[in-house]
This record gives C-alpha cells, sequence and structure tokens, in this order.
C-alpha cells in the first residue's frame, strides 16, 4: 500500500513516514503544494495524507484540483485546525476523512486501514487465498496454521498479491504500490522479493500459490 | 408601584384639602349669616318692646300709675336700642326698606302715643283712650307688621343662604377637586407612560445585555424612540459593547492563532514519541526522538516568550526601561553582527551610514531586536548571491532606517497582512520549525513602542525596503 504524505513541517512528516513505515506502508513525502501535485498525478497512490496548512498553498485547493483531475484516490486531510466548519469544508472539497492535530498515531493507522479497506468488497482485515492467511492489522501470516515471519517489503509484497489474488499483476504495477519513489526500476528486485516470499509461503508446500507468467508479470492463485 | 401609592396620596391630599377649604369657608359664612341672625333676633326684641309698650300704655290708662310710663320709657330705649342693632344688621335693600318704615312709623306710634298721653294727663281719657285704641293701635299694627316683615325677611334669607351654602360648598368642592382630579390624573398618566416608555427602553436594554455573551458580542441596543437620557445610556452601553467586541475579537482570533501555533510543535511531540514506543528500538533511534521533541519544545518555548514580549509591548510598556543613546555605533555593532547572518548565505550586505551624531532615547536590547528580525527575515527572503544594503537618514527630526535587499520580494496580496501575528510565507523545508511567524510583527510593536513605525516598499521578484521610522530626541 503505497501513501504520499503532503506535510511541509520536517518533524512532523518524518515520523509520520517512519511510523506508517513500521506499518508495511510505502511512503512518498511532498513539502509543498507543487511537489503534491507531481507525484499525485505521476504515482497511482492508495492514499493521500494532505496537511491543510502549505507554504505555497492549502490542502483544500490541493483537494480540489487533484478531484477535478479526475484523481480519486483516498485523501486524509490533517490539520491543526479543529473546527466543525473545518472539517465540513474539507469533506465537501473532496476529502474522504479529517483529523486534527495532535493526534494519536493509533487513530491515524486506524483511519488509513479503514478507508482502504472501503475499495474492497470483504471488508474483513484478514485477507485468505487457500490455506494462506493474511491479517492487516497483526501483519502475522499464517499458512496451514504455522506462523510464518515477513520482513517489511516481503509482507507488503503478500499483501498486494493478495489483495489482488486470482489476477494478473504486473511489474510496474508492484513497483507503483509497493516500492516509493526511490525504487529503481532498472534492477532486478521485484524478482530477488518474489523469489523470497516463494521460499517463505511456498516451500514445503505441494500447492504452489505464486505463479510466474513468463514477460507479462506474476499471479497469486489457489 | 412606588407610582401607584404616589397617586393614591395626592388624590387623598386633595380630597381633606378640598375639604377642610370648604369647612372654613362654612366658617366665614356662618359669621356673615350672623348679622342675619342678629337682625332676627333683634326684629323679635323689637316686637316685644312694642307689644310691652303697648301693654305699659293700656295698664297707665287703667289705673294712672306712674310706674307704667317709668317702665315704658325703660321699653323705649330697649326698642330703640334693638332698632339700631336692627338696623346695623339690615344688609339687604329691602331690610332697609323696611328699617326705614319701622323708624318712620314708630315716629307716628311715637307721636300717637305722646299725643294719647298728654290727652290722658290733660283728663281727657276717652279721648286719650280713642288714640290710644285707633291711632296708635293702628300705628302699631303697622309697626308690627313691618317687624313681623322684618322677620320673615331674615329668615327668608337665612334659609336660602343655608341652601346657597349647601350648594357653595359642594360647588366649591368639586370646583377644587375635579381640576385636582384632572390634574392628578394627566401628571399621573403622563407620570405613567412616561415611565412606562422608559421601563420599556430599559426592559429592552435588559433583554439585549442580558443576550450578550462571548459567543455572541455583535448584539446592540436599539436607539429608535428613545429619550435623551436613555439615548445617551444606550449609546454609551453600544460603544461599551463595540469596544468590548473589539477586544473580544483580537483575543479570540489571537488565541485561536496561539492554539494553532503550538498544536504542531504538540503533535509532533506526541507523534514522534508514540512512533518510538510503538516497539522496542536501538537506543540511537530513541535518542532522536527525544532531540526532536527538545526541538519542539523549544519552538514552543520561543512561541510563548515570544507572545509574552508582545503582550508587555502592547499591555504594560511601563515597565520596559529607555534611555538617551547614540545611534550610530549602536548600529555600526548591528551591521557588524549581521555580517555572521549573511555570510552563511553568501548574500553581500553593504551599508551607508552618515558620520553625524544621532540621539535616540529608547530600550537599545529591543530595538537590536528591531533590526535583527528585519535582517533576518531579508535574508530569508534573499537567494545567494544577492544583496542587502542598510541605510540611516537622520532628517526633520525624524531618523529612517532602510533594509533593502534583492529578494523575493512580497505580492500586493500579502503586503497588508505581513505585520499579522503568525503570518508566514514562503517558509521552506529546512527553516520550517524555526520560524514562527512573530518576527515582523514583534518588530512593528517595537518600533510603535518607539513612537516610531515600519514602512515596506515591495516589487515581486524584485526586492522589499523595510524602513524603520524613529524620532531623533531632543534634549
Amino acid at each position: 500500500m503505497r501513501i504520499l504524505l503532503v506535510e511541509d513541517e520536517k518533524n512532523m512528516a518524518s515520523f509520520i513516514k517512519r511510523g506508517l513505515e513500521e506499518e508495511r506502508y510505502v511512503v512518498d513525502v511532498a513539502s509543498n503544494g507543487e511537489k503534491a501535485l507531481f507525484l499525485a498525478e505521476t504515482n497511482p497512490y492508495d492514499l493521500i495524507i494532505l496537511d491543510v496548512m502549505l507554504p505555497d498553498t492549502t490542502g483544500l485547493v490541493i483537494c480540489k484540483d487533484l478531484r477535478a483531475k479526475k484523481i480519486d484516490t483516498f485523501i486524509l486531510m490533517l490539520t491543526a485546525r479543529d473546527d466543525v466548519k473545518d472539517k465540513v469544508l474539507g469533506l465537501e472539497t473532496g476529502a474522504d476523512d479529517y483529523l486534527a492535530k495532535p493526534f494519536d498515531f493509533d487513530e491515524l493507522l486506524a483511519r488509513i486501514a479503514a478507508l482502504l479497506r472501503r475499495k474492497r468488497l470483504d471488508k474483513s482485515p484478514i485477507l485468505k487465498v487457500a490455506d494462506l492467511e493474511l491479517n492487516q492489522l497483526t501483519h502475522k501470516i499464517i499458512r496451514a496454521k504455522k506462523e510464518i515471519v515477513l520482513t517489511g517489503k516481503e509482507y507488503s509484497l503478500l499483501e498486494y498479491l493478495m489483495l489482488h489474488a486470482n489476477q494478473v499483476v504486473t511489474r510496474t504495477e508492484i513497483s507503483e504500490h509497493v516500492w516509493n519513489e526511490d525504487f529503481d526500476s532498472l534492477t532486478n528486485v521485484i524478482d530477488v522479493f518474489i523469489n523470497r516470499l516463494r521460499n517463505k509461503i511456498d516451500q514445503g508446500f505441494k500447492k504452489k500459490l505464486i505463479h510466474s507468467l513468463r514477460g507479462t508479470g506474476y499471479i497469486l492463485k489457489e | 408601584m412606588t407610582g401607584f401609592w404616589v397617586m393614591v396620596f395626592l388624590c387623598a391630599f386633595t380630597v381633606l384639602f378640598a375639604f377642610i377649604t370648604t369647612r372654613n369657608m362654612q366658617r366665614v359664612f356662618l359669621s356673615t349669616m350672623r348679622d342675619n341672625v342678629a337682625a332676627l333676633k333683634a326684629a323679635e326684641e323689637l316686637e316685644l318692646a312694642l307689644l310691652s309698650q303697648k301693654g305699659f300704655l293700656s295698664n297707665y290708662f287703667l289705673d294712672g300709675n306712674p310706674t307704667w310710663i317709668k317702665k315704658l320709657e325703660e321699653k323705649k330705649t330697649i326698642f330703640l336700642d334693638w332698632l339700631n342693632k336692627a338696623s346695623d344688621a339690615a344688609l339687604t335693600p329691602p331690610e332697609k326698606d323696611i328699617i326705614e318704615d319701622i323708624k318712620r312709623l314708630y315716629k307716628i306710634y311715637e307721636t300717637e302715643r305722646y299725643k294719647a298721653k298728654h290727652l290722658y294727663d290733660s283728663g281727657n281719657v276717652r279721648g286719650a283712650k280713642n288714640v290710644l285704641l285707633k291711632d296708635m293701635w293702628e300705628a302699631f299694627e303697622a309697626l308690627y307688621q313691618k317687624c313681623e316683615d322684618f322677620i320673615r325677611i331674615n329668615e327668608s334669607i337665612i334659609d336660602k343662604s343655608e341652601v346657597s351654602l349647601q350648594r357653595k360648598i359642594i360647588g366649591m368642592m368639586v370646583l377644587i377637586t375635579v381640576p385636582a382630579l384632572v390634574i392628578i390624573a394627566l401628571v399621573g398618566s403622563m407620570f405613567f407612560l412616561l415611565t412606562r416608555r422608559i421601563l420599556a427602553s430599559v426592559k429592552d436594554i435588559t433583554i439585549t445585555t442580558r443576550n450578550i455573551n462571548l459567543k455572541s458580542l455583535s448584539g446592540r441596543v436599539s436607539t429608535a424612540n428613545l429619550e435623551t437620557e436613555m439615548e445617551y445610556l444606550a449609546k454609551s452601553i453600544n460603544m461599551m459593547l463595540e469596544r468590548l467586541e473589539r477586544s473580544f475579537e483580537y483575543i479570540k482570533e489571537f488565541s485561536s492563532s496561539i492554539g494553532h501555533e503550538l498544536k504542531s510543535p504538540l503533535a509532533i511531540i506526541k507523534g514522534e514519541s508514540e512512533v518510538a514506543l510503538r516497539k522496542e528500538r536501538q537506543v540511537e533511534d530513541y535518542r532522536k526522538a527525544l532531540s526532536v521533541n527538545i526541538e519542539e519544545a523549544n519552538r514552543m518555548i520561543r512561541i510563548v516568550e515570544d507572545l509574552v514580549f508582545l503582550a508587555k509591548l502592547d499591555y504594560n510598556p511601563d515597565n520596559i526601561k529607555k534611555e538617551v543613546f547614540d545611534f550610530i555605533p549602536f548600529f555600526a555593532d548591528i551591521q557588524k553582527r549581521a555580517q555572521t547572518l549573511v555570510a552563511q548565505k553568501q548574500i553581500e550586505l553593504t551599508a551607508t551610514i552618515p558620520e553625524v551624531a544621532v540621539t535616540l532615547e529608547g530600550n537599545k536590547l529591543h530595538l537590536s531586536r528591531l533590526f535583527f528580525n528585519l535582517i533576518q527575515n531579508a535574508v530569508k527572503f534573499t537567494s545567494s548571491g544577492g544583496r542587502i544594503n542598510l541605510s540611516v537618514h537622520p532628517e526633520n527630526g525624524v531618523l529612517k532606517v532602510s533594509i533593502s535587499d534583492t529578494g523575493l520580494g512580497i505580492s500586493e496580496e500579502d503586503l497588508p497582512r505581513i505585520f499579522q501575528r503568525f503570518f508566514q510565507k514562503g517558509k521552506s523545508e529546512s527553516e520550517s520549525s524555526d520560524s514562527i511567524g512573530l518576527g515582523l510583527s514583534i518588530a512593528k510593536s517595537i518600533a510603535k513602542f518607539h513612537s516610531g513605525d515600519i514602512e515596506v516598499k515591495s516589487k515581486p521578484g524584485e526586492g522589499s525596503t523595510f524602513s524603520v521610522i524613529l524620532p531623533i530626541f531632543h534634549p
């Protein structure tokens, strides 16, 4: 899950980014409105966290611009203003949720998770494919009643594959949702991580879940 | 309620007054009536005296005893005496006429009586008796009749005056009471209407003022259709509300911006700590989290300190000490220290300072803060390779210190807002938590404290010039 964080205060951006990354999210930071618009237009983010007070513009303007450009990514507004008036204005401009600073980090995580679940038919935080289970809240992965320990990136990759189970996902799609701006598309990093996942998920099981489709990408299916 | 009792008292007083007045009138009236009564009495006495005279004379004729004549003479005097009294008491023309008649008839009667006595004394008893029984009797009858008339007249006068007195008393009472009551009613209703009107406006003022609280200070007392005094009151209440609203508006805006400014560092301290505590970490990670927290705490301290300083400048300026000092060496020192500020950014700092003596009265510490804030501001918005010029112009009793830069400049839209508290523009990421948007506001407050001001001229893309105007000190 890839998130764009639009926040001009570097200390604020810093802890939110670190905290989210520890929760297996992939985070890009935009420190002003211009950068935010550019990044949001170039990358297919799953969610945008948008600060209202920006040095060159306001979050409300960015929100309006994004919606005008038909970018319907979930937007969570973040601001020090907590008047009902401000919240209503934010939501009316096109934001999906609103959180006032200072906030509880757990609440931020819960709201992000809730927003991301909206797209899915199954609103349960537990993703299931055959005997493989992924818990989005606890980040625990279980196959055949045995827990599998994954690194952050491995988890993100598996989560993405499971969210798109029985669908072919391309390398580009994976790179866009599991890696951030720093991703170098010329390397074979994705193949390396897929191999590591296969070792942890499929090794020792008769039934393989992760399949390569030559020249296209990967599919996770029963 | 008090008004009602005042009215009741006034009514009672009027009735009492009318009563006392008519009582006095009655007394005066009765004393004048006493004359009539006296006349009546006199007439009755006259009749009696007449009868006695007649009787005594008859007796004298019977036995010739001279005592009867003596008694007769006495009665005569009594009669004349009463006649005088009756004459005095006769006030109306008919009464006077009767008295005249009585006097005339009495003379006739007297003449006849003398005649009779004379005849009797000369031995003509028969002639005397004839006179007595005929002529004198006629005179007596006429006289008696007149006395009766006089009595009747007086009796009717007394009757009439009693009736008229009663009528007059009632009339008088009506005459006094009715206008008095009308006046009281008029005054009372005017008083009532006036108080009702005043009370209505007081009620209006009360309702308006009662509805005024921190959330709605915008209410105003209506000044339409008010008495002059009430209008003054309403207007001064409105003026007070106006001042209150302005101060509250200021406080509201100020505290909301304080809240907003403090929320960011608080959110960072809270978030940084929460993220740090989410799992076991390396010591280095905790150290980083703590130093971020200290950074943010320092920022809060600076905000609070600056706000306290501003509050002191705005509300308690008397406690700030002023001294008289030579401005040129003071500014040369500022220029020297400013060099270190520009050095980090490779900005050229030039200065044009005249070699004259300029004396100011002020607080050197605060004034240097003013100039540093402006220089810092210039440095912030001027990119590397740019230039900042400081110039000092004393003229016409005023010192003008200008700080010009070749920086970003200020848009026309932002120009009126740059001195507002917490106004921030174009902060870069590196200094985002460093600047708190109070620098220019503080500079302006310091200038105002020194009876001066700050003027700005700016063209976006070309740079800005901030000019500090301060009065030169003349001993």
